[in-house]
């Protein structure tokens, strides 16, 4: 088979500026911060009291859905994708019934963390306190008592909520798309492999067109509890608006956020022919493996550096080409600085200066699973709109991080060329090279 | 509590399971065919007619109330409104005896 042309030819996003394209467009461009303090549910026992959260109840959301019967079994995650993929299918105007159901599919990056959210968490506590009254320790709790409630208790499709694939099952439905149905989960790297496996069914052949992108929703209580645990989110809980800081010397963890962002991926040829707007095209896909801890970067970068260095070589550009790097960066202290490291020796060869990057997750929070499809849709809308997202909160330089980070506001400029990073826990590395259309 | 007490509480308990506007569940409404349900609506039928009415009620004996040895096209059939409102008045009067 034959190299095809791949471009992107809609694109929705939920965030936690609001729903849709617009209300994230005008913050990136705005400089604006989503961080809030955690109100939807009561976080006071958490060592990080603040997030990226979207202030939308799940009922709300709801209403954003053309299937209502979807939302009893879509989690606030699934929800997210529904609302993402309705928008990006809409502004396609892609008419899936008049093409091959089996040449369209969906690749969707997925959490899973989210899915026992906070009402759950909560009816779980009242069920464990009820079974356990009495009980003087947690070893004379009747634990069959306590399951058995459980099962009585607990509505029989909260199961299918929980299970990663059933937002890809729904939109396959809702679009009737019957080709490949797959559903990635590799963390903080789930959609930015999604969208780079998509661009590869469609570049080879395989699919004509794919649905792809991520979501997640982890500002919940066991969201919050999990990466408590593991030490990573900042507890700057005194500046909370300012707390989320990328490459600056005060970083101190990343600021939890949630979202979606989802794209309609076809040929170049298909969308000239019926005349779609063309967003961006996908040039280039570049994914590796650290093979090294689970959760430490290699002080050599290898993975990350692989990943940029095949993304550029599938893209047969130059790194002098890219304009623009839509950095991972989460600002823990480890991520920034061998992101750093590893830019510069993939784009400073023969004394190059690397092309100026930027962290949006200084404004929407690190949003995991669905943080490389909200990054791709960063760079969509800075392509489109001349300007470079910019980096904020960033006050005090640090030797290790020094790079062109746009930290006055967003900067403008003309972009063809950009690439965007994802690295995960794990140890996966995604890249992905996008070109002005 | 009467025949047309139940129903209204069937008819609720079917709006949330199948999200369809209340205009659309008339007694001879078909689950399946005319209110697009499919097999986990009927798991979540089960669960919250079991909170409403304080019954224990199986995954299979809704459907096996319908009828014996029926084919797919007679259990969509007989499946209405009313055939699940009817289920439970016989529900509640096995529980009373």
């Amino acid at each position: 088979m034959s190299e095809r042309r791949v471009v992107i030819t809609g694109m929705g996003v939920v965030t936690p500026f609001g729903i849709g394209k617009d209300a994230y467009c005008a913050a990136l461009r705005e400089g604006r911060s989503a961080a809030s303090l955690i109100t939807r549910f009561d976080a006071s026992f958490l060592p990080t009291r603040f997030a990226a959260s979207l202030h939308m109840e799940d009922e709300a959301l709801e209403n954003f859905l053309d299937n209502p019967k979807s939302a009893k079994t879509l989690s606030r995650a699934g929800k997210f994708a529904m609302i993402a993929a309705q928008e990006a299918v809409l502004g396609s105007g892609i008419d899936f019934k008049s093409l091959d159901p089996y040449r369209s599919g969906i690749i969707i990056g997925n959490g899973g963390l989210g899915a026992w959210d906070v009402y759950q968490s909560a009816r779980a506590a009242e069920i464990f306190l009820e079974t356990a009254t009495g009980a003087t320790d947690l070893a004379k709790v009747d634990a069959g008592k306590l399951w058995a409630r459980f099962l009585s208790e607990l509505p029989p499709l909260t199961p299918l909520q929980s299970l990663p694939n059933i937002p890809a099952a729904h939109i396959a439905i809702q679009y009737n798309l019957r080709g490949q149905s797959q559903t990635i989960a590799t963390a903080c790297t789930s959609s930015a492999e999604a969208i780079g496996s998509a661009y590869r069914v469609v570049k080879a052949g395989f699919l004509d067109v794919v649905t792809t992108g991520g979501t997640d929703s982890l500002v919940s209580p066991n969201g919050l509890i999990a990466f408590s645990a593991l030490g990573v989110l900042s507890r700057n809980n005194n500046e909370w608006q300012t707390a989320s800081r990328p490459f600056d010397k005060r970083r101190d963890g990343f600021m939890i956020g949630e979202g979606a962002g989802v794209f309609v991926l076809e040929t170049f040829e298909s969308a000239r022919e019926r005349g779609a707007k063309i967003l961006a095209e996908i040039v280039g896909f570049g994914t590796a493996s650290d093979a090294y801890r689970l959760t430490d970067e290699p002080p050599d970068a290898h993975g990350s550096i692989h990943a940029m260095s095949t993304a550029l070589a599938d893209a047969h550009i130059e790194p002098s080409a890219i304009d623009y790097i839509n950095c991972h960066g989460t600002a823990t202290r480890i991520n920034d600085r061998t992101e750093t490291f590893a830019i510069k020796q993939v784009f400073s060869t023969n004394g190059a200066i690397p092309p100026p990057v930027s962290s949006t997750k200084s404004m929407i929070g690190h949003l995991v699973a669905a943080a490389g499809a909200a990054e791709c849709a960063a760079c969509i809308m800075g392509m489109n709109g001349d300007f470079m997202p910019p980096t904020i909160n960033y006050a005090v330089p640090d030797p290790d991080c020094d790079l062109d980070y746009v930290t006055e506001g967003a900067r403008a400029k003309k972009l063809e060329y950009v690439l965007s990073n994802s690295f995960g826990f794990g140890g996966q590395n995604a890249a992905i090279v996008l070109r002005h259309a | 509590m009467s025949e047309e007490q139940v129903f209204e509480i069937v008819r609720d308990a079917l709006r949330e399971v199948l999200r369809v506007k209340i205009e659309k569940l008339v007694p001879s409404a078909r689950l399946f065919s005319d209110l697009g349900a499919e097999s986990i609506d009927i798991l979540d039928l089960r669960f919250r007619l079991e909170k409403s009415f304080n019954l224990k009620i199986t995954d299979e004996e809704i459907v096996a109330s319908l009828g014996e040895d029926l084919t797919n096209d007679e259990i969509d059939a007989k499946f209405t409104v009313q055939s699940v409102a009817e289920f439970v008045t016989m529900k509640q009067k096995e529980s009373t005896q």
